[in-house]
C-alpha cells in the first residue's frame, strides 16, 4: 500500500470522524437535560465508532478517549441508572469532544494527534464512579468492575495498534529470499464491528513489514463496498514469508476484531510460489465475485454527504433500536446501509470546474443562437425554422445541466445552524441566562461557498442576541416575560434568495444609545434626527461599535458585528434590522442562492450594455412626460398606478453623457431592493439571458452600482448591476 | 537587432541567441520616446480591440477588456504619463502584462520589439526628480546609442 492509500484511508477518517462528532454533539444538546435511551444508544455507537477507527489509524488518544465515553454510555445503556446529573453529563461529554475535536483538527492539520487523553479520560471515569455511587450499584467491587470491563477493547486496540509495529522494526530487516513459505489466511471479523475495510487494511498495513509479498481479495479496500464482501466471505490472503505458520498466526490474531483466522500454508516449492498463487486465488475469484454481485451494483462508495447526514442519523437511530432488540445481523445492517451507498464524495475542486464549464457553455450556446450571421440572414428573408427549433431543445438542455450542476453544489444550512446550539448553550451556562434556540428551515439548500461565508455572520449575531439581547431571568420576570429567552434562527428560500433570520425575545436596541454612540465615535454623516430607525440600527454593523459597557468573553468589543457586514458583501448580500425595544430585535440576512449564474435583464444604456438581475425587476414601461413630477429639491418623481416613486436616471448615476434624455424615448423599470422601490431610467430593453457572473478585476476599485460583469453572446462585456446601490444615497 | 528596429511585432520570430531571457526587453513607444519593460512581466500582447468604459474610475483606466474569457482592466500609458491624447490607429497595442496578482493591459503606441538590454548598459536615472512622470522609471538602458527608459510597472499601474 503506498502513502496515497494511506492517505485516501485518513482523508475518510477524518471527514467521518469530523461527521459523527457533529452529530455526536447535536445529539448531546438535544439531550442535554434528559437523555432518552435512543440518544444514549445513538451516542453509544457514534463513540464506539469513532474508538475503533481511531484505533485502526493507529491514534490510541483519541481511542482512549473514546473508549471513556462509550464505558459510560455502555453503562448508561445497560442499567438505566436514575441519578444521573445530566447537565454534568453534557458537560462532561462535551469536554471530551473538544479534545477529539482539537485532536482532528491537529490531524487535519497534517500533524500528528499528540493530545494526552489521560485528562478527558480520568474525567469521565470519576464522573461514572459517581454515577454509580449515587445509584447504589452493588458493593464498591462492582463499582469499580465495570470501570474496567470493557477495558479488553482497549488494551487489544492498542496493542494491537503497537504491537506488530514493534516486531517490524525488529524483524522488517533482511528477509532471506529462499525458505520463503506461501500461507493462504482468511480474517473474519466480528459481526457489527464496522468499517471491515479500514480493518483489514490496518492487518495488512501492519503485515507489510513482517513478510515477504501479500496478496489479498478483495482488492480494493478504500472502496466501501467491499465491506460487504469482508462481512460475507471474510478477508483472503495470501502471504509469502520466511516466517513459520506460529509466527504469522501470532501477528494475525492480533488483528482487533478478528473473529476466526484460518490460515493455511500451501505446499509448494519456493521458486514456483507465485504462478501456485495466482491460480489459487483464481479459484477464489468467483466466490468473491457471486458475493460482490449480490448488493445492487451501486453507484461507487458512501460517501457521507451533509445532506446524506439526516438519512444517516435516522439509520443510525434505526440501528440503535435493532440492537436494542438485540437483532443487530449482518444482514440488517447491510441492507440498511444501501441508499447511503449511492453517495460518492468529489472534490470541490472538480465542481467548481464543471461549474466553471457550464458557465462557457452557457455563453458558448449564446453565441451560437445569437450570433451575427444568422440573424444577418434573418433579416433578409433566411428562416431558420429547424436550427430555432433544435437550438431551443439545446437551450433546454443547456439550461437543466445547469440546473442540475448547481444542485450539486447545494448544502444544507443544517449543520452550521446546528452548531449555533453549542454556542447557545455554553454562552447560556456563563452569562447565567436561559435561552432556548429554535430552529427553523435547516434544510434549506445553499451553494457552497455561500455556506462559508455565512457561517461567521450567522455565530456573530446568534452570540449578540443571546448576549445583549435576552435579559438576565430577574429582569424578564419583572419586564413580564417567560424567564426563559428564546432565541430564533429561520432559514427559508424568497424567490432565487435565502433568508436568513435572528430574532430574539429579549430587550431590543436602543436607538437613543446607538446614536449617541455613534455621535461620541463621530460616524454621523448628518443631524441625528435626520436618521431613519433602520439606518441607526445599521451603526451597529460598523467596526468597533459596541453600545455595552461590559466586554464579555463572547461579545461586546466591537469585533464581530462588523464581520457580518463585511461577509455579507462578499456573498451580494444584504442585512436588515428592527427591533421593537423592549419586546427584541430581528437581524435578517438576505443572500442570493448561488453567485455563479444568474438571470439577468441585458439593458443599453448610452450605447454600453448593463445586466439587472432579474430579481431586482418589477416591471418595466414606457414612461410618459404627464406623469413626471419634480420637487424642490430638484427630485424627479413618477406616478405609476397610483404610486409615486423616486427616479434614478442611470446615465446620471453612471455619469454616461451619450444617453437617452427626453423621458419619453427611454425605458422606465421598476427596481425593488426590499421593501423599497425606485424607477430606473434606461434606454433600451435588450432581453431576458442566463449570465455567468465574474468578478470586476481586482485592480479595479469597487464601483458602486456595479457587482461585477459578464460576457454577452457576442464576447461584448456588460456589467451587472447592483441594485441595492440605488438606495443607498 | 537594430535592423528589426522599424518592422512590426518580430516576437515570434526574434530569438535572440546567446542572450539570457532576464535581459529581455519589450521595447514600446509612447509619443517620441522609447519604453522598456522586462518580458518575465510581460503576459501577451494584443491589437487594440474597443473596451468596455467602466464607470466612476479614474480617466486614464480606459475599461475592461475580454481576453479569451479573462476579463483584465486597460489603462492607457499616454494618460498615465500625462500626455495629450492620440487617436487609435493601427499601430495600437494593447500590451497585456502581469504583476504580483494583477493581470492588465497597457495602451501603448507602438510596440518596437523585445530588445536585449545587457546589466552593463543599464544605468540609474538622474536623483533630480524634474517632472512628474519621472517616478515612473526605474533604469535607463541603452541599445545601440538608443535610450530605453525601463518602467517601475508597479508605479506605472498603481
Amino acid at each position: 500500500m503506498s502513502d496515497i492509500d494511506r492517505q485516501s484511508m485518513m482523508e475518510v477518517f477524518t471527514f467521518e470522524m469530523s461527521h459523527m462528532l457533529e452529530q455526536l454533539e447535536q445529539i448531546v444538546i438535544e439531550a442535554e437535560n434528559s437523555y432518552t435511551a435512543d440518544q444514549i444508544n445513538e451516542i453509544f455507537r457514534i463513540m464506539h465508532t469513532i474508538k475503533g477507527s481511531a484505533a485502526m489509524m493507529l491514534f490510541n488518544n483519541i481511542a482512549a478517549a473514546g473508549h471513556a465515553i462509550e464505558d459510560l454510555f455502555y453503562y448508561l445503556r445497560e442499567k438505566h441508572p436514575k441519578n444521573i446529573n445530566n447537565s454534568k453529563l453534557t458537560d462532561h461529554v462535551l469536554e471530551s469532544m473538544d479534545f477529539l475535536k482539537d485532536e482532528l483538527t491537529k490531524i487535519q492539520a497534517g500533524s500528528d494527534s499528540d493530545g494526552d487523553p489521560t485528562g478527558v479520560s480520568v474525567k469521565i471515569t470519576e464522573f461514572l464512579a459517581e454515577i454509580k455511587a449515587a445509584n447504589n450499584d452493588g458493593p464498591p467491587v462492582k463499582a469499580a468492575a465495570p470501570a474496567a470491563e470493557p477495558e479488553p477493547a482497549a488494551p487489544v486496540a492498542e496493542t494491537t495498534a503497537a504491537q506488530p509495529v514493534e516486531e517490524s522494526e525488529s524483524v522488517s530487516f533482511g528477509f532471506s529470499t529462499d525458505n520463503l513459505r506461501v500461507f493462504n489466511a482468511t480474517v473474519t471479523f466480528q459481526d457489527g464491528c464496522e468499517m471491515e475495510n479500514v480493518r483489514a487494511y490496518t492487518l495488512l498495513y501492519n503485515l507489510k513489514n513482517l513478510v515477504h509479498d501479500v496478496t489479498h481479495e478483495p482488492e480494493d479496500l478504500i472502496d466501501e463496498s467491499t465491506i460487504e464482501i469482508i462481512r460475507k466471505s471474510g478477508f483472503h490472503m495470501e502471504i509469502t514469508t520466511d516466517k513459520d505458520y506460529d509466527d504469522l498466526m501470532n501477528i494475525l490474531s492480533g488483528t482487533v476484531y478478528a473473529k476466526d483466522i484460518v490460515l493455511n500454508e500451501l505446499d509448494l516449492s519456493g521458486v514456483s510460489a507465485m504462478p501456485e498463487a495466482i491460480e489459487e486465488k483464481s479459484v477464489q475469484a468467483p466466490q468473491a465475485e457471486a458475493v460482490a454481485e449480490q448488493p445492487a451494483p451501486a453507484p461507487k462508495p458512501a460517501e457521507k454527504d451533509p445532506r446524506a447526514e439526516d438519512t444517516l442519523m435516522k439509520q443510525m437511530a434505526e440501528k440503535a433500536l435493532e440492537s436494542e432488540a438485540g437483532t443487530v445481523g449482518d444482514s440488517s445492517v447491510a441492507t440498511k446501509k444501501a441508499p447511503v451507498q449511492s453517495m460518492i464524495s468529489v472534490n470541490v475542486s472538480k465542481l467548481d470546474m464543471l461549474l466553471k464549464l457550464v458557465g462557457e457553455l452557457v455563453i458558448a450556446e449564446a453565441m451560437v443562437t445569437q450570433n451575427p450571421d444568422l440573424e444577418a440572414a434573418e433579416s433578409q428573408g433566411f428562416m431558420f425554422e429547424s436550427f430555432r427549433k433544435e437550438s431551443r431543445q439545446l437551450h433546454k438542455i443547456i439550461g437543466d445541466l445547469q440546473n442540475t450542476i448547481m444542485s450539486t453544489r447545494m448544502l444544507t444550512l443544517s449543520p452550521t445552524f446546528f452548531k449555533m446550539n453549542r454556542i447557545v448553550r455554553d454562552m447560556c451556562k456563563q452569562l447565567g441566562k436561559e435561552v432556548n434556540l429554535e430552529i427553523l428551515g435547516e434544510d434549506t439548500e445553499v451553494d457552497k461557498n455561500i455556506i462559508e461565508h455565512i457561517s461567521d455572520p450567522i455565530m456573530h449575531i446568534v452570540r449578540n442576541a443571546v448576549d445583549h439581547g435576552i435579559e438576565p431571568p430577574d429582569q424578564r420576570k419583572k419586564a413580564g416575560k417567560p424567564e426563559r429567552g428564546t432565541v430564533t434562527l429561520e432559514a427559508k428560500t424568497a424567490g432565487s434568495d435565502v433568508v436568513i433570520s435572528v430574532s430574539d425575545d429579549g430587550g431590543g436596541l436602543d436607538k437613543e444609545k446607538i446614536l449617541a454612540k455613534a455621535q461620541r465615535n463621530g460616524l454621523l454623516r448628518k443631524s441625528p434626527s435626520d436618521y431613519t430607525e433602520k439606518e441607526i440600527y445599521q451603526f451597529i454593523f460598523m467596526p468597533g461599535f459596541s453600545t455595552t459597557e461590559a466586554v464579555t468573553s463572547f461579545s461586546g468589543r466591537g469585533v464581530g458585528m462588523d464581520v457580518v457586514n463585511k461577509n455579507m458583501e462578499i456573498v451580494q448580500g444584504t442585512t436588515s434590522i428592527d427591533s421593537i425595544k423592549g419586546e427584541g430585535s430581528v437581524i435578517t440576512m438576505k443572500i442570493p442562492l448561488t453567485l455563479a449564474i444568474i438571470k439577468g435583464m441585458t439593458i443599453k444604456m448610452g450605447g454600453e450594455k448593463y445586466t439587472i438581475p432579474i430579481d431586482a425587476i418589477q416591471q418595466s414601461f414606457a414612461p410618459k412626460m404627464k406623469d413626471m413630477f419634480i420637487d424642490p429639491n430638484g427630485n424627479e418623481m413618477i406616478t405609476v398606478y397610483g404610486e409615486h416613486l423616486n427616479i434614478v436616471k442611470l446615465y446620471e448615476f453612471f455619469d454616461t453623457p451619450e444617453a437617452a434624455r427626453d423621458i419619453e424615448d427611454g425605458i422606465m423599470m421598476i427596481v425593488e431592493n426590499g421593501d423599497d422601490r425606485i424607477c430606473l431610467f434606461i434606454d433600451e430593453l435588450l432581453g431576458e439571458q442566463s449570465v455567468v457572473v465574474k468578478p470586476i478585476p481586482k485592480y479595479i476599485k469597487k464601483i458602486p452600482g456595479v457587482s461585477g460583469c459578464t460576457l454577452l453572446g457576442n464576447g461584448d462585456i456588460s456589467l451587472i448591476i447592483e441594485a441595492a446601490a440605488f438606495f443607498d444615497r | 537587432m537594430s535592423d528589426n528596429y522599424d518592422s512590426d511585432l518580430m516576437l515570434d520570430d526574434e530569438k535572440p541567441d546567446l542572450s539570457s531571457a532576464e535581459d529581455l526587453h519589450l521595447v514600446f513607444r509612447i509619443e517620441d520616446e522609447d519604453y522598456a519593460i522586462n518580458v518575465a512581466e510581460v503576459a501577451d500582447i494584443l491589437q487594440y480591440s474597443k473596451l468596455r468604459r467602466v464607470p466612476s474610475t479614474p480617466d486614464f483606466l480606459r475599461g475592461i477588456l475580454n481576453v479569451r474569457g479573462d476579463i483584465i482592466p486597460v489603462i492607457c500609458v499616454r494618460r498615465k504619463f500625462l500626455k495629450p491624447v492620440k487617436e487609435i490607429d493601427f499601430e495600437t497595442c494593447i500590451v497585456k502584462v502581469q504583476h504580483a496578482e494583477y493581470l492588465l493591459g497597457l495602451i501603448v503606441d507602438k510596440v518596437i520589439g523585445v530588445e536585449d538590454i545587457k546589466p552593463e548598459h543599464i544605468k540609474s536615472p538622474p536623483n533630480a526628480k524634474l517632472s512628474y512622470a519621472n517616478q515612473f522609471i526605474k533604469n535607463i538602458g541603452v541599445v545601440d546609442d538608443k535610450v530605453r527608459m525601463i518602467l517601475c510597472l508597479e508605479k506605472l499601474i498603481f
